[in-house]
């Protein structure tokens, strides 16, 4: 028996090894937010008591300015730097996000929210959010940053162009004038979808969102200025800009090559496997001949491959190419 | 994951000072070593909540800390106490016939994992959290080395010596 799989994944993967790996990734550690949200419970109390007593105070100040009622949410302003408006009316410290109400931030304002079972939001300048509720919001113009500690999958953003689902992460999340967006994670995972499709974004990566079109591919932001041109190229529309793509991607770039292989027409893909399988080490039960006709299996062992970290959730994500 | 110790010890230095945005980085880098070992201990369910509070009882003792070579052991002393402290805890306050076979709050397609958790929390002590860093958390041989200040060559020993003795308990329990 080769123990090299066992000591540092290195040589052929041991078959046994790789199915526990696989089968005990649930009980993985994801990461869930910065110590924000690693109060003690009994601290987390005390904290909440002091929020409401604020809360109660500053209520009372607001009576006479009398915001119109709406049902309030857990996120309440916990900074505020220049000027924002809450439902047309101007904003103070712990004001109470209420759902449906636009906040919206002046030219030079920001202002960070907070909702002790989410996380922590900050709301750049010249930006507008909505709450549906106090674990879905909507920013519709502006630059959103979001410490989440909820459970992964139960806080979402979004945008005009695609929803950003929290996968126990940190990131920041640009939506221009026109709907479309740019997604930056710090920390942990986020998934932005947008009817059928899907794209899985750890830290370090990027994404672009566009108005009637939704998520694009991802790509590491430390990726080539050339790589992220022919990438953005391709996602226009240009199918020549794909060998390019492949010729430039470096190792860690085949988290973009799996979301293409997911994207590609048919007659590309094996183009693009060919690549993937140079970058990656395929696990040898995967053909080729399943990944071109997008055998589920096949593309969940090639996303095996990656060895990305965290990512016990994905077995449970919907996958729409299964 | 590849950290270098020197910037390890930087971070260290850096969070004993004060420096919160360091402290954030160790904790990004030490979660799972530390998940690892309290879910050697404690419910799966539970584990992840121990880590946040494992982290927060390091920020506040990390002044105390006399060199940046002892934070490794160090952190993985306060994951195990941590560990004892919550079956103390849950038996002051839980019934007794609570008090056994907490689960925690698992995910239902993680019942089959946990089955495997419990044959490697069968086996002899000094292999556990080893099988469990590596097959659980991700960490390679030389990173669990690194994280828990263990010598590379006792890692291995661990790891083949804890494998052979799950495939033998997978053997029996199929």
């Amino acid at each position: 028996m080769n123990d090299d799989y066992l000591w540092d994944r290195s040589g052929s993967p041991d078959p046994e090894i790789a199915r526990l790996e696989r089968m005990l990734a649930p009980l993985r550690y994801r990461h869930r937010g910065d110590f924000a949200g690693a109060v003690h419970p009994r601290a987390r109390w005390a904290w909440a008591a002091v929020a409401a007593a604020a809360a109660v105070v500053v209520a009372a100040g607001l009576l006479a300015t009398a915001i119109p009622a709406a049902r309030t949410t857990a996120w309440q302003v916990s900074q505020l730097q220049g000027a924002a408006s809450l439902g047309g009316r101007q904003v103070a410290l712990a004001t109470a996000l209420g759902a449906g109400q636009l906040l919206r931030t002046a030219g030079s304002s920001q202002l960070t929210l907070e909702s002790g079972e989410v996380g922590r939001i900050d709301l750049g300048p010249d930006s507008e959010l909505r709450a549906s509720s106090g674990r879905k919001l909507m920013l519709q113009r502006g630059r959103l940053h979001a410490f989440i500690w909820a459970p992964p999958r139960e806080f979402v953003v979004d945008t005009p162009s695609a929803r950003a689902v929290d996968l126990g992460c940190e990131y920041t999340l640009n939506v221009d004038a026109a709907g479309d967006g740019l997604l930056h994670v710090e920390m942990g995972w986020v998934a932005f979808q947008y009817h059928n499709r899907e794209a899985f974004i750890p830290a370090g990566a990027e994404c672009v969102t566009r108005k009637r079109q939704g998520p694009g591919i991802p790509f590491y932001a430390d990726s080539s200025a050339q790589f992220r041109g022919d990438l953005a190229a391709w996602e226009s529309g240009d199918a020549a800009a794909l060998p390019a793509i492949l010729g430039a991607a470096r190792p860690r770039d085949a988290l973009t090559l799996w979301h293409l292989l997911t994207r590609v027409p048919e007659d590309a893909r094996a183009g693009v496997f060919d690549r993937f399988a140079q970058l990656v080490a395929v696990p040898p039960q995967v053909t080729r001949t399943a990944v071109l006709r997008r055998d589920g299996h096949a593309l969940e062992l090639c996303w095996d491959a990656l060895n990305l970290e965290n990512t016990g959730w994905w077995r449970g994500w919907e996958r729409p190419w299964k | 994951m590849s950290v270098e110790p020197a910037e390890d010890d930087a971070l260290i230095r850096g969070a004993a000072g004060g420096n919160r945005a360091a402290f954030g980085e160790l904790y990004v880098r030490y979660a799972r070593m530390v998940h690892g070992i309290l879910l050697v201990r404690v419910p799966p369910g539970d584990a992840e909540d121990l880590v946040q509070e494992v982290f927060l009882s390091a920020m506040r003792q990390l002044r105390s800390l006399r060199t940046t070579a002892a934070f490794r052991g160090w952190l993985g002393a306060i994951a195990r106490n941590r560990a004892i402290d919550y079956f103390r805890n849950r038996k002051q306050n839980e019934p007794l016939d609570q008090a056994e076979g907490h689960a925690g709050r698992i995910h239902p397609g993680a019942v089959e994992a946990c089955q495997v958790l419990d044959l490697i929390r069968s086996l002899p002590e000094a292999y556990r959290e080893t099988l469990v860093l590596r097959l659980v958390e991700g960490l390679t041989g030389p990173e669990i080395a690194r994280q828990t200040g263990l010598t590379p060559e006792s890692v291995r020993v661990n790891l083949c010596r804890g494998m052979k003795m799950l495939r033998t308990l997978l053997g029996e329990n199929q």
